[in-house]
């Protein structure tokens, strides 16, 4: 009996010794989780793989300055990469502070809202070098393809954002003042006197969403839906233009000024300032 | 009609996810006393799990094992991390891609075997079950959920012989079933995850690998050294699976060519190792810093202590045993999720529990710290 109780106190002591040094060894163990990689220093870090991956991991943490420095060389050698022009059309459009997420959510309830002032309202504060972030991602696109027929799906829903995007960081940065709201006085005939540059980037970004959107597969509703949205009293103007409307502006910038006039009206579709219906100009 | 518009932009999203390579890279099974070295040693791997590193290693073992129960889980850190984030979910006016931040590009990793087994001299056969979960939210601009998941399960049996007294050539033959996830969702398409659609993109299917191997060993000092060098093809001519059904097939396991070099000293308490190896021989794209794993194997009274780099992240491993034929691993390993060593760090804790008996113990293939009195059973 004496034998087996110091047989088991010596199994014990043993346990006992084994259980203490894991106590010890798994605080050491984490301490040694600070410490990086040993061959860090190894890898060719001159292929666009290594940049391409750093971009990516800097775009996962929110720094899209340092994502648009790695990427930017990458894109000049692989303009026509699928993951190089991915990475850095985001980059762009994340510096601008486009959250897809975050516009895909407030379009299962607009009530209150309307299709364009949320996406005047998603870059609150835009100015000149949002509305060029914006503008610099669409162009990273359409260097990639112009054509949005033979672009991916996937290209043409991000495609579809980016001038969403830019549409709604030009009407915030030329509308809005900077507690996101729309500028008192702000309506539809002021956006006679936005730069030609910022009407016509309006125009072509909702022209070019819209033929985007027409271009994902598997979204035969789209298309129509839009139709539908288009087809509003408010957005009538975009394809119907009336030179009543824009009156003193040149022949070839009527549809431009009635489609931006539309835009900012007042209705389900437009982003709700102005008078109502569209009527002429004093 | 907001409403209307919006649910068909979902549906619209919803079927842009895209495909990834045809090629699956994962490893057949990871065995977390082999992850404690760095999951070095195609030079110098004995025991069941030979079949898996090198079949060659089946032939210097020299012990009769039966292990019924070998059972590796394990979970990355970023699993612990994020428990603390949940509740922010729920709370406070922040916007839904502000709540998921702190989720980003912090991948969600699980790890799990059981590998119950029976070997003798020259061979073995078992069972086993792999499985590995590893989901990641990526970009907060244009979100995605990278789902990767896969498990194996099937027999496996293995053999190897000495075609001179230094030189060991193996072979090990699995069959096994797959279930595997391997796509990229769009935020559209998370939101819509259903069962049905899950279902809908697994893919499954059943099928044979070939790995085959060599082992040259060489003893220095008498008895009380050796080097040893070991070269394998896993998968060999890559493994392809087929179903019966018309549900989505598994990608081809990729045929790898993985190299070792050992150094093996005897002690009073068993053998050390040092062990180096390169893998992945055949992907020359693939950065070499991802491809080396060195590590090194220290007997020590009451333990076996496992150390060592996985892709140049620090491993530790340490075995026990906790009552007679029951031994306990503790693993911890890091693995890269970037294109080279240095970038992107996923760390796994990792709990192995083995119970199993040796009979007639060799000089060779000794995996218990207490074999001893294994081998008295």
């Amino acid at each position: 009996m004496q034998s087996l109780m110091r047989a088991f106190k010596v199994h014990f002591k043993v346990q006992l010794s084994k259980m203490i040094l894991l106590s010890l060894l798994l605080p050491c163990l984490a301490l040694f989780g600070s410490c990086s990689n040993v061959l860090r220093d190894f890898p060719d870090k001159s292929s666009d793989d290594y940049y391409v991956s750093l971009a990516q991991i800097y775009l996962d943490q929110f720094k899209f300055d340092k994502a648009i420095n790695v990427i930017t060389p990458v894109l000049a050698n692989q303009p026509k990469n699928y993951q190089v022009v991915k990475v850095a059309m985001l980059s762009y459009a994340g510096r601008a502070g486009l959250r897809v997420l975050d516009l895909i959510l407030s379009l299962t309830d607009l009530s209150g809202s309307t299709f364009f002032r949320l996406f005047s309202e998603h870059f609150p504060g835009a100015n000149a070098d949002t509305i060029s972030d914006m503008k610099m991602a669409v162009s990273i696109l359409e260097a990639y393809e112009s054509d949005p027929a033979a672009r991916t799906s996937e290209f043409n829903v991000i495609g579809m954002f980016l001038h969403w995007g830019v549409l709604g960081s030009t009407l915030n940065g030329y509308g809005y003042n900077s507690n996101n709201t729309p500028a008192a006085g702000f309506d539809a005939c002021d956006i006679l006197d936005l730069p030609e540059v910022a009407n016509t980037d309006v125009v072509q970004s909702l022209s070019k969403a819209l033929e985007a959107s027409s271009n994902i597969s598997g979204n035969g509703g789209i298309t129509s839906a839009l139709d539908a949205l288009l087809s509003a009293p408010e957005l009538s103007a975009f394809t119907n233009s009336q030179e009543t409307v824009c009156p003193g502006v040149a022949a070839n910038d009527v549809q431009s000024c009635d489609g931006m006039r539309a835009l900012v009206n007042e209705g389900s579709a437009g982003i709700g300032i102005g008078a109502g219906v569209v009527t002429p100009c004093p | 009609m907001p409403l209307k518009i919006s649910s068909i932009v979902y549906l619209g999203l919803a079927c842009s996810f895209s495909v990834s390579a045809e090629n699956f890279y994962g490893d057949s099974y990871r065995d977390s006393r082999m992850l404690g070295r760095g999951n070095a040693g195609i030079a110098d791997v004995t025991g069941g799990i030979a079949a898996f590193y090198n079949p060659a290693g089946l032939a210097a073992s020299k012990n009769v094992s039966f292990v019924p129960v070998d059972l590796t889980l394990g979970f990355n850190k970023n699993i612990y991390d994020s428990l603390s984030e949940i509740s922010s979910l729920t709370s406070g006016n922040e916007t839904l891609s502000q709540k998921f931040s702190p989720f980003l590009g912090k991948p969600l990793a699980l790890q799990g075997g059981y590998f119950p087994h029976v070997a003798i001299p020259g061979g073995m056969v078992g069972f086993f079950d792999y499985m590995d979960v590893n989901i990641e939210y990526r970009d907060p601009v244009y979100p995605r959920l990278d789902l990767g998941a896969r498990n194996d399960w099937g027999l496996i049996a293995g053999g190897a012989a000495n075609v001179t007294p230094f030189l060991q050539v193996g072979a090990s033959l699995r069959y096994f079933h797959r279930k595997s996830l391997n796509e990229q969702l769009d935020m559209a398409s998370v939101f819509n995850l259903t069962g049905a659609y899950l279902q809908e993109i697994m893919r499954r299917g059943e099928g044979w690998g070939l790995n085959v191997g060599a082992r040259m060993k060489h003893m220095l000092d008498g008895d009380k050294m050796w080097i040893s060098a070991g070269l394998v093809v896993e998968d060999l001519g890559y493994t392809k699976l087929k179903n019966a059904d018309r549900s989505p097939l598994p990608y081809r396991q990729a045929q790898k060519v993985n190299a070792g070099l050992g150094l093996g000293i005897n002690t009073p308490t068993g053998p050390a190792k040092v062990l180096f190896d390169i893998k992945e021989l055949n992907r020359p794209d693939v950065s070499m810093t991802k491809r080396i794993f060195t590590g090194v194997e220290v007997p020590i009274p009451g333990f076996i202590f496992r150390g060592g780099f996985f892709q140049g992240y620090w491993t530790l491993g340490l075995t026990t045993s906790l009552i007679p034929a029951l031994d306990l691993d503790l693993t911890t390993y890091g693995e890269e999720l970037g294109s080279a060593a240095g970038l992107k760090e996923a760390r796994y804790w990792m709990l192995g529990l083995r119970m199993g008996l040796d009979a007639q113990g060799g000089k060779s293939g000794k995996r218990h710290p207490q074999k001893e009195k294994l081998d008295k059973l």
